[in-house]
């Protein structure tokens, strides 16, 4: 059966997509790693790179969010029961170090 | 009882945290510095070591700045503890002639930390306490003394190489220490008998 | 004597109020001793594990950072548009509204053009800035963020390494039980750095207890004056004489610790000629040889019998053998005659270095601790900045961590300890928890980190797209692009889509923190619009647009000041988490940066990413998760943070309180080694892969790759002091931290200035005297040293037996200018005034800079 989910993309994703927010159609039962696989398709090889560093295994820089909360498992499934499932995709990449404070 | 001071120079990392947790816990002017750390450099490339040697007033047994004080001001304490009454004190400066091991300091002025800027509110609250045109020096923070507290720079030693007691007292710490570590004074050759002993680097 | 007697808490006249010292990152806790609103003292709390109730010189002149009249009060403007060295800016006072209003339209636009425009700057000294000021990046979507000096100058390396090697930022030897401790660079325990005051305590015991130091430094002083043996070393050399006392060790002796290396590292992984592993055909698995079924399995086989560490055998058709042996192999080139010609440590030492590390390891001795056995092996080889700062330093910390490691003497008793990667939590609430976890091909990934770019697993080289470059360097962390000589050079090679269009800088004076400062301000007048919150005028704030006076450690919170592996001692003791508390309030218009920030994200419309960057970053847990759309005070940020981490009763309040929280450590955490299934690599097969990668795209843009920097084995490579053969400059300038300062920021504390003005290296150049006196130089006189690309600085000799005849000693990071810090202005030398920054005096695998610099001194 086909439902919808929301995506938002935060941080340097909103400029790289050109959007802040969609609303996409996506066949049930998905798991987060298939919305994942979907939004790369659409917006190719750039987007894809920036949350991927291997197939099916995200760079430590990339968080998501499904109704506010972070997602530890890709496999994770989306569920529709209560409404469109909000979710956010964060790139959050840190180039710091030194003591990070440090020294 | 008589309170004395171990500083264990094989612990002493010349942090300078005594230096300066006496002068933010005496807020005294610049260049007078109660507790202070000297740098000194033992033997020639390669073989060679820096001493830290951490120094304040020694609070002699027999001060020879209490026997030359004119006014009574110098004088000693209860305890051993060489004390200024800052109130008596002229600023003759004879004690500080007298002292042999540079522990004494004049207070001509109440200089500002930040030269042409005023007091801190620090400073300001400070030199409420003190007096100018008088000697200064270390007097083993008898106000924390009497509070059960070590002075200052003992409780604050991150290496933990000071130890504040009583040295009359043959179960005390500083007593041990000395005894078990071979503990000796600085000069003890002039007879003034200091009551801070020092543990071999 | 007594501990000090019931003081009365926050609130009355007269009070102590627990909170954290911030005049290093050190971040030892304090109490703060306010009279009718006045701070009057500032002692170690000594409750806390942090400093154990002590401070160093720095934590007890806080009162007069505090108090300086010369600190930023209110926003100012700058109103000359024309910048540069000794220009007056021509500041104007302007509200706050007006400053914020400024700022937020300008950031609002520059993130709708391409949030990477935005570069932010912060201090390493500031522990307290991290987490507000990383989130405000995420949120804003810039990459472009770095800690200036630091880092680059002390972390890529050491903090990498320590990563790989210890899942931890840094390092120290177990001062509890360790008994043969070896200090390449590093003074741990002295007076300065990570957990500073409680270390000097734990140091002094080991020192007590008879334990023997070893300190290998051009320079004696600090850790070398309180070692058993001082080996002078010609600066920038210690990677070789590590890898000879490795050869030494395992070839010349062979020891090693086989049950360790079997367990815990890779050493059995097979490697074929190409350097690579040989893998399992299906689940591309690193094989092993099994000894005892004589024949290879994937590394993590649950029949495995026993690991092979030596041998020839041919797997896949192809002949490989176990890491270990290669490793073996290829040390047997470093011999001590070799390594004594580099680095002007003699054979004989060498030798009895590494024989009295790898005799005193006690390879297969165990210990009982709490009922329980353990590996014990009480010896250590400690890095840090001395050693790392060079282009060479990731084999330098590789090589110098391998000795630890081939004994086994990493993270069990007695041994190299990371601080505190291992952390079950409070035992009421199982928080904050984190453990090493195995990642690709079994290697250890960190349970925490202080960033999300971990030290590994890396991701591969791709085409930049920071402004330091990093994606082609996966291994470097701060990089020299973002202020270097060649930035525009490297930009344009590899394409950088945009420039930096704005600059928010938090209290980094980065003019004076990188190297030369002409470099640095010519990276800073290609900023258009530069923002600095700053508690004084520094040599950096001259190049801003708007000044906002940021608060002092003294006048602002948080809930987090000291994580675990940064800054808690190592070894067995108490986990302690205190917050950072105002001990006064904040005079005139200062404000916290933390709470301007969240203000600021809010006008630019990112208030939504801001609250999910700190659920996220903080791991805050429901009920106490932010909304997305609320805006939050960051006082209720910190209280959502205590109370996901130690529940509903110890929020913000308690703590005010309180101070802290302490618990035990148990043994199985801090000697971990054994109980987590993770490998180490002693074997960095990473690197070829990565280096190739690299190189593919480095050349494509027609840039030089030297492939020798990513061999899977480490080496000695020379700094670029070492090539310069012309014979008139003919001194290792360096410089070293001084226990009376910070970086460059407490030169202005009249306290600390007073000190390093009677000290007789503080301010000064140390030559050793024999050199001295053979250049016809006198102690105390005025000279110039000068280095071989031009740069000068000017400074006072100190003449010193505690020098090796070929270094040249500058303590720390002084010569301020400014007019505006007229305490510090004049004191010391402008050592970093002699670097160059560029690739050429980088690293080309973790981008650190090479801090020596050869020079000649004259009059």
């Amino acid at each position: 059966m086909t439902q919808a989910v929301a995506v938002k993309f935060l941080g340097f994703l909103e400029k790289l997509t050109g959007q802040r927010e969609i609303t996409l159609p996506i066949e049930e039962p998905a798991t987060v790693l298939d919305l994942l696989n979907l939004l790369s398709e659409r917006f190719g090889p750039r987007f894809s790179t920036s949350l991927f560093r291997a197939p099916e295994e995200l760079h430590t820089y990339v968080r998501i969010f499904v109704n506010e909360e972070e997602v530890e498992s890709l496999n994770r499934p989306l569920t529709f029961q209560n409404g469109l499932p909000q979710v956010a995709v964060f790139l959050m990449p840190a180039m710091t170090g030194g003591s990070g404070f440090h020294g | 009882m008589r309170y004395g001071m171990v500083i264990d120079l094989l612990r002493c990392v010349g942090c300078y945290g005594c230096q300066l947790s006496c002068k933010a816990e005496h807020g005294t002017p610049p260049g007078v510095f109660f507790a202070r750390v000297q740098k000194q450099e033992i033997g020639t490339y390669p073989n060679v070591r820096l001493l830290f040697l951490p120094l304040l007033c020694f609070h002699c047994e027999n001060p020879p700045c209490v026997d030359v004080c004119p006014t009574g001001a110098s004088h000693q304490r209860e305890g051993g503890i060489v004390d200024i009454a800052k109130d008596k004190c002229v600023g003759c400066r004879a004690c500080m002639m007298a002292c042999p091991y540079g522990a004494r300091y004049y207070n001509e002025d109440h200089r500002e930390y930040f030269p042409g800027q005023g007091y801190t509110p620090y400073e300001e609250h400070q030199y409420q306490e003190q007096n100018t045109g008088v000697v200064m020096k270390c007097n083993f923070c008898i106000h924390r003394v009497t509070e059960g507290l070590d002075p200052a720079c003992v409780a604050n030693c991150a290496a933990r190489a000071r130890t504040f007691g009583d040295l009359d007292d043959p179960d005390s710490e500083v007593a041990r220490l000395i005894r078990e570590r071979g503990g000796t004074p600085l000069h003890p050759e002039l007879g003034t008998n200091p009551s801070v002993y020092y543990l071999p680097p | 004597m007594a501990e000090p007697a019931a003081r009365s808490g926050p609130g009355t006249k007269d009070c102590w109020i627990p909170s954290a010292c911030g005049m290093c990152y050190g971040t030892c806790s304090i109490l703060g001793h306010r009279v009718n609103g006045t701070l009057v003292k500032i002692e170690g709390n000594p409750k806390s594990a942090y400093g154990m109730g002590r401070l160093c010189a720095k934590g007890a002149s806080g009162i007069m950072t505090l108090y300086d009249p010369n600190r930023v009060n209110v926003p100012l403007r700058r109103t000359n548009p024309k910048k540069g060295l000794g220009i007056d800016p021509g500041w104007k006072e302007i509200s706050w509204e007006e400053a914020l209003s400024e700022i937020a339209e300008r950031l609002r636009k520059v993130r709708q053009d391409d949030p990477r425009k935005l570069f932010i700057q912060r201090t390493t000294t500031n522990t307290s800035a991290r987490i507000p000021i990383q989130v405000f990046a995420w949120a804003f979507g810039t990459p472009n963020h770095w800690v200036a000096g630091g880092g680059l100058h002390c972390g890529n390396g050491a903090h990498l390494v320590g990563g790989i090697f210890h899942a931890s930022w840094s390092l120290v030897p177990d001062f509890k039980y360790c008994n043969y401790t070896i200090y390449f660079g590093a003074s741990k325990g002295h007076g300065a750095g990570h957990a500073s005051c409680t270390n000097i305590q734990l140091a002094a015991e080991a020192r007590e207890r008879g334990m023997k130091l070893v300190v290998v430094d051009p320079m004696c002083n600090f850790a070398s004056a309180k070692a058993s043996q001082w080996v002078p070393i010609r600066v920038g050399t210690d990677g070789a004489l590590a890898l000879a006392m490795a050869n030494v060790i395992v070839n010349e002796m062979g020891v090693y610790d086989a049950p360790y290396l079997k367990q815990c590292t890779n050493a059995p992984y097979l490697v074929g000629p190409e350097k690579t592993y040989v893998r399992d055909a299906e689940s591309r698995k690193p094989l092993v040889w099994d000894g005892t079924r004589r024949k290879a399995v994937p590394y993590d086989d649950p029949e495995m019998g026993d690991f092979a560490l030596e041998g020839t055998f041919e797997v896949n058709g192809v002949s490989c053998r176990p890491a270990f042996a290669a490793l073996r192999e290829h040390l047997k080139q470093f011999t001590p005659s070799w390594a004594a010609e580099i680095s002007t440590v003699s054979e004989k030492t060498i030798r009895e270095m590494a024989q009295e590390f790898a005799t005193e390891a006690r390879v297969g001795s165990t210990i009982v601790i709490e009922g329980k056995t353990y590996p014990y092996r009480p010896a250590a080889a400690i890095y840090f900045r001395g050693s790392e700062g060079h282009v060479n330093s990731v084999y330098n910390c590789y090589a110098i961590g391998l000795l630890n490691h081939l004994v086994g003497a990493a993270d069990v008793v007695g041994g190299a300890l990371g601080f505190n990667p291992v952390c079950h939590g409070h035992p009421e609430t199982g928080r904050p928890h984190y453990v090493p976890k195995p990642g690709p091909d079994g290697l250890m990934v960190t349970g925490t980190w202080l960033s999300p770019h971990l030290p590994y697993p890396f991701a591969d080289p791709s085409m930049p797209e920071a402004m330091g470059l990093q994606e082609l360097f996966p291994l470097g962390m701060v990089s020299p692009f973002t202020a270097s000589r060649d930035q525009e050079e490297m930009w344009q090679r590899f394409q950088l889509p945009y420039r930096p269009e704005a600059m928010i800088n938090y209290g980094c004076n980065s003019v004076m923190s990188v190297g030369n400062k002409d470099t640095v301000i010519e990276t800073l007048l290609k900023i258009p619009f530069i923002v600095s919150f700053d508690i004084y005028h520094t040599e950096f704030t001259e190049f801003a647009d708007i000044v906002l006076p940021d608060t002092s450690y003294l006048e602002h919170l948080d809930s987090r000041p000291n994580p675990f592996i940064l800054n808690l001692h190592a070894g067995l003791g108490e986990w302690c988490w205190p917050i950072k508390q105002p001990v006064v309030p904040p005079t005139g218009e200062r404000r916290s940066t933390f709470d301007v920030l969240i203000e600021l994200a809010d006008r630019i419309g990112i208030r939504e990413e801001t609250n999910l960057a700190f659920n996220s970053y903080l791991k805050l847990e429901a009920p106490y998760r932010l909304e997305s759309n609320k805006k939050y005070a960051y006082e209720e940020i910190c209280d959502r943070d205590l109370k996901t981490l130690f529940g509903e009763k110890r929020g913000l309040e308690w703590f005010k309180k309180e101070g802290l929280i302490s618990w035990k450590k148990k043994p199985e955490e801090v000697y971990w080694r054994y109980e987590v299934p993770v490998r180490i690599p002693i074997y960095w097969e990473f690197l070829k892969p990565l280096g190739e990668k690299a190189g593919t795209i480095a050349r494509a843009h027609g840039m030089e790759w030297d492939d020798t920097f990513y061999d899977p084995l480490p080496t000695w490579k020379p700094c670029p002091s070492h090539e310069c053969h012309d014979s008139q400059y003919d001194l290792y300038g360096f410089y070293y931290r001084d226990t009376l300062h910070t970086n460059s920021f407490t030169m202005e504390n009249p306290w600390l200035d007073e000190a390093a003005r009677i000290d007789p290296f503080s301010y000064t150049i140390a030559m050793n005297k024999e050199t001295g006196l053979k250049k016809g130089l006198r102690d105390g006189e005025q000279v110039w040293v000068e280095s071989e690309k031009g740069r000068k600085v000017r400074g006072k000799l100190h003449l010193t037996e505690a020098m090796h005849p070929e270094g040249l000693g500058f303590g720390g990071c002084a010569g301020h200018w400014s007019k505006k810090l007229p305490v510090a202005q004049g004191k010391g030398v402008f050592f970093n005034e002699l670097l160059e920054i560029d690739f050429e005096h980088s690293s080309p695998v973790n981008l650190n800079l090479d801090l020596c610099v050869k020079v000649r001194v004259y009059r």
